[in-house]
């Protein structure tokens, strides 16, 4: 048997082996929670915090797109999405059985996408209806999901495509106005971090202290295009070509006060809801991004610089040489009727070649090509659409003689139809030059108006009397001269034909291509608007008297008439 | 052994009434009556510390609470804004030129063009 003091001895070891053990396993725990509160801190609260909150993120609603009138030409509404998580679906062929109908898909197409191998995000339908959501969620089909997402419509389809452009499946603006305006139209998504329940429960558990961000909506963009003058100018443009199978044709509205664009048009156009099923080819806006020789319409222009040089007026007479005349060396021109001798204003009648190019080479390369870069040739105009064309012109240095006889017929200088249509209208106005504008205003949420139209750049080009002798001979070209078909009842129209042939492959004149061009504006007197409309490669007629006058004719016509009754409508 | 911790024991109880009896007396010689509104004081302090963390909790529930309905209404809001947004579509869709064109043609308007919009003068 121990005796007392061994086994208080053997107690006194224990307690002391019980005791280090206590402690050490408190400095292991203590140890433990070091590690896991100082050392592992961010991890686990990183851990703890994708558990307990979920980021929903509060998408802006991108801008509309609307005319000078408020009506709207773009704008996104709520559609709804139809994916499937192809690990979480059991039964696939009855979910495709089920999905086939709702979705418009036939079930062969419908099973690839429900057993991806590799993906667990894969979209079935996207932009479907709101019945069509709810009859989806109503299967209750495990994996298959729909999502609110918002889509870009354009209620008008075509009309005026090339002015809106598109955008893709994520809204960014792609082309047109969607495109240059993407940062105002797109707006700042906002965010909310949602607290959740162990079982993702709905309604989310509601923290009034949870970080967020209210979403900022884009801003509205006010076209100066009015959505009915757009509609008239595509209609008339959309006969022009067909009556003349040509390959393609393009028109501009402008105010003739302003210089605000009020329709733009482009063939062949495109739907921008359906932008993918139309040939690239038809996104190209050839108002702007394609430059042309347009031939005789440059003469006014020429003139014009030449009354105001004071270097003729309109009564100075100018000998034709008959129709054909070896002007500099190695170059011989012909007019399409022989004239002897006319004055100024019956060159620009009968559209003389001869006489313009005399006039020109009077004015000299440095005076004429000082006068064409006050009208803007050779820069871009700066409208707020991308993929503008600066259109050619040399600078006057590097003019050659045949230059200086060429650019005075439209040859040798290349503009937009845009540019061309600009350019008439110090002549339409008051003589001074003003960069045409398609952007009224933008209109933040926070109704903040910054109006974009504003033209500092103005020029003062041509006097007074001159703007008067031009109109009054534009007008004659139009009662007497090459475009008496624009020459119709109620309206008084002035304007000029042009009619150049297209360069051919071998890099010579084609004598089968030709673009058609009539700029004309009305009440010639007091001209409110000015029109432009080319027509590429007609067939059966060529002449810009004939293929482009008379659509342009109908434009001012129309839309002279239907200003009118804008105003009486609202100032009875 | 039993006896000493017996003893041991007895010795440590008696030192523990003897200090306890010294305090009672302290506390008699200081005054009864300051104490006496020190401890209602410190009581009156818990209490008042109770209430508000009382209605600092209520607050948070109530808060909560409207946050719900702040909610809610949102979800109201933002489903009539896509109503509207969805209206205003179709009236555009509707009222588009090429819409107006159709439905003349369909239901023979007979409505006239922009130039015999206006009687003309004399």
């Amino acid at each position: 048997m121990k005796s007392l003091s061994v086994y208080q001895n053997e107690m006194a070891q224990r307690s002391l082996g019980i005791f280090f053990l206590i402690i050490f396993a408190i400095l292991f725990l203590i140890g433990r929670l070091f590690w896991i509160q100082v050392l592992e801190h961010e991890k686990y609260k990183q851990q703890a915090f994708q558990q307990h909150w979920i980021h929903k993120e509060i998408p802006a609603k991108r801008g509309d797109i609307l005319d000078r009138n408020g009506i709207i030409l773009a704008t996104s509404i709520p559609t709804y999405s139809c994916y499937c998580d192809p690990k979480m679906i059991k039964d696939v062929h009855g979910a495709a059985k089920k999905l086939s109908p709702v979705l418009e898909m036939e079930e062969d197409k419908l099973v690839p996408f429900l057993t991806h191998p590799k993906r667990r995000f894969v979209w079935l339908k996207r932009f479907l209806d709101k019945e069509t959501s709810q009859k989806i969620q109503s299967f209750k089909i495990a994996g298959v999901q729909t999502i609110k997402e918002t889509k870009r419509v354009y209620p008008h389809g075509k009309l005026a495509s090339h002015v809106l452009g598109f955008t893709g499946n994520e809204e960014n603006g792609l082309e047109g106005v969607e495109a240059n305006f993407q940062a105002e139209l797109s707006g700042e998504n906002g965010f909310q971090w949602e607290l959740k329940d162990g079982r993702l429960a709905k309604p989310k558990i509601y923290d009034p202290y949870s970080p967020m961000k209210k979403p900022v909506n884009g801003a509205d963009i006010y076209l100066t295009i009015d959505h009915i003058m757009q509609s008239i100018v595509e209609k008339e443009l959309q006969d022009a070509v067909s009556r003349y199978e040509a390959k393609g044709a393009c028109a501009v509205l402008l105010d003739a006060k302003t210089a605000q664009i009020l329709a733009l048009a482009s063939l062949p156009d495109f739907d921008p809801n359906d932008f993918r099923s139309f040939p690239r080819s038809t996104w190209k806006n050839k108002a702007i991004a394609d430059a042309y020789e347009l031939g005789s319409v440059m003469k006014p222009l020429v003139v014009a610089s030449a009354l105001s040089e004071k270097l003729v007026s309109m009564d100075t007479t100018i000998f034709c040489h008959h129709g054909s005349c070896k002007i500099i060396p190695g170059r011989t021109l012909r007019d399409t009727h022989g004239y002897g001798d006319l004055t100024v204003a019956e060159i620009l009648i009968k559209s003389s070649n001869i006489g313009t190019t005399k006039i020109g080479m009077q004015m000299g390369a440095k005076t004429l090509c000082h006068y064409l870069e006050l009208l803007n040739f050779g820069k871009k105009t700066g409208v707020e659409l991308p993929g503008e064309s600066p259109g050619i012109l040399k600078p006057a240095h590097k003019w050659t003689n045949f230059t200086l006889t060429s650019v005075p017929m439209g040859h040798e200088i290349c503009a937009t139809p845009l540019q061309m249509a600009a350019s008439y209208l110090p002549i339409a106005g008051d003589g001074i030059y003003r960069p045409p504008s398609i952007v009224e205003k933008v209109v933040y949420p926070d109704s903040k108006t910054l109006h974009r139209y504003q033209s500092p750049d103005i020029k003062k080009i041509y006097s007074g009397q001159t703007i008067k002798e031009m109109q009054q001979v534009l007008r004659l070209v139009v009662e007497k001269g090459t475009a008496q078909k624009a020459n119709i009842k109620k309206v008084e129209i002035a304007g000029k034909t042009g009619t150049a042939q297209k360069l051919d492959s071998t890099g010579g004149y084609s004598h089968e291509h030709y673009i058609s061009v009539f700029v004309g504006f009305a009440p010639y007197k007091n001209p409110t608007l000015c029109a432009l409309v080319m027509v590429d490669e007609p067939k059966g007629a060529y002449y810009g008297g004939t293929v482009s006058a008379p659509p342009v004719a109908n434009i001012l016509k129309q839309c002279i008439f239907y200003e009118k009754s804008l105003i009486k409508k609202y100032n009875p | 052994m039993e006896k000493n911790l017996f003893q041991n024991t007895q010795r440590v109880l008696s030192k523990a009434a003897k200090t306890c009896r010294n305090i009672g007396e302290d506390i008699a010689k200081k005054g009864g009556f300051k104490i006496f509104w020190g401890y209602i004081l410190f009581m009156l302090l818990i209490g008042l510390s109770a209430f508000f963390l009382m209605a600092l909790v209520q607050a948070k529930v109530t808060s909560f609470q409207l946050g719900y309905q702040i909610a809610k209404l949102e979800k109201q809001k933002e489903l009539l804004l896509e109503e509207i947004y969805t209206l205003q579509y179709e009236i555009a869709v509707l009222t588009s030129p090429q819409s107006l064109i159709q439905a003349n043609k369909n239901w023979e308007l007979e409505l006239l063009p922009p130039e015999e919009w206006i009687e003309e003068k004399p």
